[in-house]
């Protein structure tokens, strides 16, 4: 048995030497093999910087993932995580702490209400029945929260239009 | 006091009205000059008093609405023209 392993294993080197041209071919392969896995250990992360402040950015950041997906090995830089994406400056999430929406489906939005909003510094999805008091529209202004009547497109901030 | 601005608070109810007008006066200086029957259940509190206090009052009023009934509409018309209370009975004096 012990003599059918040996036999094994000088088996084994020789094809690999014969594979891999001597000696030296081997020490190359192993140390090409442990140069691999360090670069796959310690991925070269890529850092692109994204600015969505309006609808019209995000539309572009959508074009330009599907062009980058085009490419087989981008894609997979993203996929492996490679290739990062990062809010910039002028994004809207990252102005305030927290993006997060609060939908407001009956009632009336006072002063309160968007004190609240403004605390967890969300954006408020306002149903067309729902009031929203004048001081509340001042306040939202002054605070910076936007509101967003349903079914309407474009707003500004701090600003409902009727 | 000066009335230089007019509140109102439109609701469905008559005691959500009431409700309205009752938590505006007491939040700000404002006072009720006119409460509206329009039929429908639509009841409105017309107020006079200071731009702030008026937008405080209405404010409030909603707030209270809220709890109560059904807001309808509030507005708010800072610097009211006199000519309003030729056919809107909304002036302090009406």
């Amino acid at each position: 048995m012990s003599t059918d392993n040996e036999m094994l294993r000088s088996l084994v080197r020789e094809a690999l030497r014969d594979a891999l041209g001597g000696p030296d071919g081997i020490r190359g392969a192993a140390q090409a093999l442990s140069s691999q896995t360090q670069q796959s250990s310690k991925p070269a992360q890529v850092i692109e910087v994204v600015s969505l402040g309006s609808n019209l950015d995000v539309t572009n950041f959508v074009n330009r993932i599907l062009d980058l997906a085009t490419d087989a090995k981008t894609l997979n830089a993203m996929r492996q995580g490679e290739l990062v994406f990062q809010l910039g400056n002028g994004s809207v999430a990252n102005s305030k702490q927290d993006s997060g929406t609060t939908r407001i489906d009956k009632g009336a939005v006072t002063e309160s209400t968007i004190r609240k909003a403004a605390e967890s510094g969300s954006t408020l999805i306002v149903a067309r029945k729902v009031v929203v008091t004048s001081l509340a529209r001042d306040k939202a202004r002054d605070l910076g929260v936007t509101i967003i009547r349903e079914g309407q497109q474009d707003n500004q901030k701090g600003s409902v239009m009727r | 006091m000066s009335s230089n601005a007019l509140g109102l608070i439109e609701t469905k109810g008559y005691v959500a009205a009431v409700a309205a007008a009752d938590a505006m006066v007491k939040a700000a200086n404002v006072t009720i000059v006119a409460r509206e029957e329009v039929g429908d259940g639509l009841v409105a509190v017309v107020i006079v008093g200071d731009v702030g206090a008026v937008k405080a009052a209405t404010d409030a009023g909603a707030e209270a609405v809220n709890q109560v009934g059904e807001l309808v509409s509030q507005h708010v018309i800072p610097r009211p023209h006199a000519e309003l209370n030729k056919f809107f009975k909304v002036g302090e004096s009406a």
